[in-house]
């Protein structure tokens, strides 16, 4: 490897050595080097802001007051040396956010590691899973998200539009990929937690037992904070236990994966609510310093319709799924009409049906196509007998003796108003109609329910009634004061809040050891760099995506047996094949470029490559016109593309899919490989067009040149 | 062939093997990577006694070049003007079949840049004046260089040389 | 303005809402895919779930996304 020419990537990578040595052996030397090495980090990925430089130099200064050996001296001459040398460089990656020498993107993680929002290593995870190494899978996800068995059963999966595997068929199934291997490495004992730092003595309360608290509990945790988790429900989980239904997550999942962190010291505090059961200056007198808001987005809003407050048979969406899932499984009624079109709607719906209600009607004011819902989730219910009414806006409840039994409406049908690329449903003069319901769920979203915080006189809120934090640390603007999840983004997934809660852990340390905080989000950490998987192109191109198998129709109506009943260990093996490992191609297209224009070949045939303009991908193809000259190999800067001779073959290789296999020829004088046929072909045929005869000389260079050196008489010392 | 010749008294040769030194520094190459080679040829008996020869292997710069024919780039050239063949780093894609397509083995494998680097005469320093890196540092002045116009009839002189000398005749029989 | 899943974005301005931090104006010109628009009732006010090439995924507010193609 060339040596590294970006001061900050080669600073790091210095200091990474360091940290993996087991030189730095007094602990203040090894937290100023952590330290320093974050910072390090922020610089390199354009998210360090003024109070950066000034701050790594603070550290210098500390370490040079540490009475000096020899790792100390070097540390600190190498550190200093960095700073005075390459002042410009590092301004530049802090100012403009650039490398000058594009080192530091080099380590750039996978698209669909970048689009995680809780940034978890995925072509890491997927290939080690592909080894059958799960339970290191799971210690590689859970560096970034404590939650993997949860995700891979009801994560939204923003990392699977991203898949780059989807532009040539479909996306990795990355996300089902990690249930697997956590249900594998609970069943085999060895789903494990990753050693704790010591205590240091600052306590952390957490408000909140949902992904985005205890998230941040968690790696709180392991950074060595005490930490307590207060929260109003009986139980843990958050939305994961009351807002998800059981059929897509069973609550074995949540359970087991909250011990694993109650198992690190995290102590629960249920039934108790902030702001009633308890206060801030309780907290604080019982030493907590630094206080994580994370209460989630639990209150509906409300239809205002005549007749919604009239019936105790009209409910929020979102207390009736709490309802069921603390135990409480009755049915609503027997008729009932669910308002609105997204995830919410279709899982109340989805789970009125498994508690008895016999019709169950999805009611939305627009046209399929622009319901909001997942659409595989609203063709799961569809396929469970739940009934929807499109273009229908309701207007009153109607009932008799204190029961409901319709639901007044109108049809409504979709107009283009004037500025607004949107159509809005506009309601049919004289189409009211009656449908008939002994009851009524609204599902027409949540909001953060802010009562409980007014203790709080100072928190800034969003205009959108969320609490207001910045978004690179989630701080508000109270000191101490931290807000993840729901309760910052308006109702949202549980990925985005276990990245706030991790990002907020991050957040509260650097608040405790006056590390300045980030003045942009951060950037998703690479954990390794795991050799690939080979398989070969036709391989590749042939495995498919398995179908997740389902639970039949008729349990699906009646339990709340889990309804996607997995893979198969085979098909988790075989999918993890499919990762093209964009963590180490980074389809920079050089290798394209230097085929086809300087080699005029034309044999790599990587139309996935272009985001904008996907055009066709074939590995297959590859090897019809490659001649394994090496030059796509030569060219890629990240050692991606490779050529290597193996067993008589020449094997060219594109992140362990072989495009090409071509048999060696070998050196006539000293068995020197010097190429496979069709290469010494290629340059044959040059000659004939130049004019040449008689290329055939299968020897290699170094014979050659010996070859043709001859025993010169001329050079034989004349004899005295 | 160049305007230039590179002679090498074979006679004078001692296989110091300094020339390839001077010009992996000049180049800055690795170790395997070499544009000029020194071979040992021998020892091999003559009259009894062993005889060893160092024969100075650089880039013969061929008028019909097969390396400038077989590269698919145009990296590899003839310089116009005095005939040269050289490589065009910013063209050289690393494919290295020049390297199998020359007969001497002169195109060489740099693995540091992942190109091919070979012989041209030292042509930046040429064009400066100077004399190729290895020509300038060749402890027993075996190497020459120079305008072909002005290359010194070594051969025949000592041809000369030696037929006038009685006992010369007999060694070169 | 209201999309869906997996649409192709572009950020082609930057937005006059409050969410807007001075970090986002690196983002403007970038491409993305939507990963979570509102998934409860489509509200064109909400800040919806963007990932960006190369540049990770964040919640933005909608008018200064423009759908590509």
């Amino acid at each position: 490897m060339p040596e590294k020419s970006c001061p900050v990537s080669a600073a790091i990578a210095e200091l990474d050595d360091l940290l993996q040595s087991n030189r730095l052996d007094k602990p203040k030397i090894r937290r100023i080097v952590e330290e320093m090495r974050l910072l390090l980090n922020d610089i390199a990925w354009g998210r360090a802001g003024g109070d950066h430089l000034p701050a790594m130099e603070s550290l210098v200064q500390e370490i040079g007051d540490i009475s000096s050996d020899a790792v100390v001296d070097h540390v600190k001459t190498f550190v200093e040396s960095i700073l005075q040398d390459h002042p410009e460089t590092i301004r530049s990656h802090i100012e403009s956010h650039n490398c000058p020498s594009g080192e530091c993107v080099k380590l750039a993680p996978a698209p669909c590691q970048m689009t995680c929002p809780a940034g978890i290593d995925i072509p890491t995870y997927v290939t080690l899973i592909g080894q059958g190494k799960d339970a290191e899978a799971i210690d590689v996800i859970r560096k970034d998200n404590p939650f993997p068995w949860v995700c891979g059963l009801v994560c939204t999966r923003p990392c699977e539009l991203m898949c780059i595997r989807g532009r040539i068929d479909k996306p990795v199934s990355i996300k089902f990929l990690k249930a697997f291997a956590a249900e594998r490495a609970f069943s085999h004992r060895e789903y494990r937690n990753p050693p704790k730092k010591p205590e240091n003595g600052h306590k952390v309360c957490v408000i909140g037992a949902g992904p985005g608290g205890m998230t941040a509990a968690y790696y709180l945790a392991l950074n060595g904070y005490q930490v307590r988790v207060i929260e109003a429900l009986p139980m843990a989980g958050g939305m994961m236990m009351v807002g998800i239904p059981r059929y897509r997550l069973p609550r074995e999942v949540i359970d087991r994966e909250v011990a694993m962190i109650e198992d690190l010291g995290v102590e629960f505090v249920f039934n108790t609510r902030f702001g009633r059961d308890l206060t801030m200056a309780q907290l604080k007198a019982e030493g907590f310093e630094a206080f994580l808001f994370a209460i989630g987005a639990h209150t509906s809003f409300k239809l205002r319709i005549p007749g919604e407050t009239d019936y105790p048979q009209v409910i929020d969406a979102i207390e009736f799924l709490r309802n069921v899932a603390l135990g409480d499984r009755h049915m609503p009624g027997k008729k009932i009409i669910i308002i609105g079109g997204g995830n919410v709607a279709i899982d109340a719906a989805r789970t009125s049906l498994r508690l008895g209600c016999e019709e169950v009607t999805i009611a939305y004011r627009r046209a399929r196509t622009e319901m909001p819902a997942d659409e595989e989730e609203v063709e799961q219910a569809e396929e469970e007998g739940i009934h929807f009414s499109f273009l229908t806006i309701p207007v009153e409840v109607v009932g008799k003796e204190g029961s409901v039994t319709a639901l007044k409406c109108l049809r409504a049908e979709l107009v283009q108003r004037e500025g607004s690329s949107r159509k809005s449903p506009v309601p049919v003069m004289g189409s009211d109609h009656f449908m008939e319901a002994d009851a009524v769920i609204c599902a027409i979203g949540q909001q953060v329910d802010h009562q409980w915080l007014s203790e709080l006189s100072e928190l800034k809120w969003t205009r959108r009634n969320t609490i207001d934090v910045d978004m690179s640390s989630m701080a508000t603007n109270i000191e101490g004061v931290f807000a993840i999840g729901d309760a910052v983004t308006g109702p949202a997934t549980v990925i985005e809040a276990i990245g706030g809660g991790k990002k907020a852990a991050e957040a509260v340390d650097r608040f405790f050891n006056g590390i300045p905080q980030r003045t942009m989000p951060p950037v998703p950490v690479r954990r390794a760099r795991v050799d690939w998987l080979e398989v070969p192109a036709s391989t590749k191109m042939v495995l498919k995506r398995p179908e997740m198998e389902l639970l039949n129709i008729d349990r699906r109506r009646i339990m709340f047996q889990q309804v996607e009943l997995g893979y198969s260990e085979n098909q988790v093996r075989e999918e993890a094949r499919r990762c093209l490992r964009c963590d180490i191609c980074r389809r920079c297209g050089d290798c394209v470029k230097v085929c086809r224009d300087q080699m005029k070949i034309d044999a790599l045939q990587m139309g996935y490559l272009d985001f904008d303009h996907p055009v066709k991908t074939d590995f297959r193809l590859t090897e019809v016109k490659c001649i394994a000259c090496g030059a796509c190999a030569e060219n890629c800067s990240n050692n991606a593309m490779q050529i290597i001779d193996r067993d008589n073959e020449r094997i060219l290789s594109l992140c362990g899919t072989i495009l090409n296999r071509q048999k060696l020829v070998y050196c006539e004088n000293c068995g020197t490989v010097i190429g496979p046929a069709k290469y010494l072909d290629f340059i044959k045929k040059r000659f004939d067009k130049a004019g040449q005869v008689d290329a055939d000389h299968a020897v290699c260079e170094a014979c050659a040149r010996k070859r043709v050196v001859p025993f010169d008489t001329e050079s034989v010392p004349v004899k005295r | 062939m160049s305007k230039y010749y590179m002679v090498q008294d074979q006679q004078k040769c001692i296989g110091c093997h300094s020339c390839e030194i001077a010009c992996k520094s000049n180049k800055g190459l690795p170790a395997a990577t070499r544009p000029c080679q020194v071979i040992q040829v021998g020892p091999k008996f003559f009259n009894g006694k062993p005889r060893t020869s160092f024969i100075f292997m650089p880039c013969f710069h061929c008028e019909n070049a097969w390396c400038v024919a077989a590269c698919p780039t145009g990296a590899m050239q003839r310089r116009e003007k005095d005939g040269i063949v050289f490589v065009d780093h910013t063209l050289c894609v690393g494919c290295k079949t020049c390297i199998s397509a020359c007969p001497w083995g002169a195109p060489q494998w740099n693995p540091d840049i992942g190109k091919v680097v070979k012989c041209d005469y030292c042509m930046d320093r040429i064009d400066q004046g100077l004399k190729p890196a290895c020509v300038t540092v060749c402890t027993t002045h075996c190497l020459n260089f120079g305008r072909t116009e002005t290359r010194p009839a070594l051969k025949r002189e000592r041809y000369a040389r030696a037929m006038a000398s009685t006992k010369g005749a007999a060694v070169l029989e | 303005m209201v999309f869906h899943k997996g649409q192709k974005v572009e950020v082609f301005k930057k937005s006059d809402d409050e969410s807007w931090k001075t970090y986002m104006d690196d983002f403007i010109g970038s491409h993305g895919i939507i990963t979570d628009p509102d998934s409860t009732i489509n509200d064109p006010d909400a800040l919806i779930e963007v990932s960006l090439l190369d540049k990770g995924t964040h919640r933005l507010p909608q008018d200064c996304l423009r759908p590509l193609d």
